[in-house]
């Protein structure tokens, strides 16, 4: 499953939230330094889940009415995740994704995302070697080192990185 | 009529009840015990690591390659020992 990625996956399906104890649980017990929970797109019971337990949400938002109509809605759940919490978390980052600067949503897409009152992060390009890599079962660090792509990422990466620290 | 729970709201239930009845990790016998650095083709390595958190997943506790290891070597002890004579 984790192809030649340098790290460890595993499928942990959540279909309803009559599974929401367990998933919790087995997630809770998962021991490691970072955790990341790949979601489905549509805003349901994982996603619920997930929020529940995280210290940090990434919602990638293509420069499309689509994919920001659908941005919002997880954003509302979100904000309903933090008030459940109430302690303030998780941290949110709007990901600029697949971005064509050739096109005029690809320009505005980050004045788009501001307007959403979350951080936005730096942009991620509509570029061949994500496909690419994602083909070849590797992380595009691996396939395409030092390349734009890979720039990008280890961008977003760094500000993830801080954002967790700050928020501790 | 009563009203629906949000699904928010259930998700956060689930999530204090499990918090609620904590996993104690299993006690460890660190007598004896050494660590090493092993060179392993990458795909042992993933399926040792995938085999670690599945059981991680059923019995609780941290993932663990070396459990693992351990219990390979274990069911396979007599023919280990019998290649060097023991």
């Amino acid at each position: 499953m984790a192809g030649t990625l340098p790290l460890v996956c595993d499928a942990m399906p959540l279909e309803d939230k009559r599974g929401a104890a367990p998933w919790i649980r087995k997630v809770s017990l998962i021991d490691t330094d970072i955790l990341v929970i790949d979601l489905p797109p549509q805003t349901g019971a994982a996603t619920a889940a997930a929020l529940i337990l995280a210290d940090l949400f990434l919602v990638p938002v293509s420069p499309s009415s689509l994919d920001l109509r659908a941005a919002s809605k997880a954003l509302d759940m979100l904000k309903e995740a933090r008030v459940a919490r109430a302690d303030g978390k998780p941290a949110a980052l709007l990901v600029p994704s697949k971005v064509d600067r050739r096109t005029g949503a690809g320009r505005e897409i980050e004045a788009a995302l501001h307007e959403m009152g979350e951080p936005v992060a730096p942009a991620i390009g509509l570029r061949t070697a994500f496909v690419d890599s994602a083909s070849g079962s590797d992380w595009i660090g691996g396939f395409a080192p030092r390349s734009i792509a890979h720039q990008e990422i280890a961008a977003l990466a760094a500000v993830v990185d801080r954002v967790t620290r700050r928020k501790g | 009529m009563a009203r629906k729970a949000s699904l928010m709201s259930t998700v956060k239930a689930a999530r204090d009840a499990v918090e609620a009845t904590p996993t104690e990790a299993a006690p460890i016998d660190r007598a004896d015990m050494a660590t090493s650095a092993m060179h392993l083709p990458k795909a042992t390595l993933q399926l040792l690591r995938k085999v670690a958190v599945a059981r991680a997943g059923i019995n609780g506790g941290r993932p663990s390659v070396s459990a693992v290891l351990v219990d390979l070597v274990e069911q396979h002890r007599p023919d280990l020992e019998a290649e060097i004579g023991d």
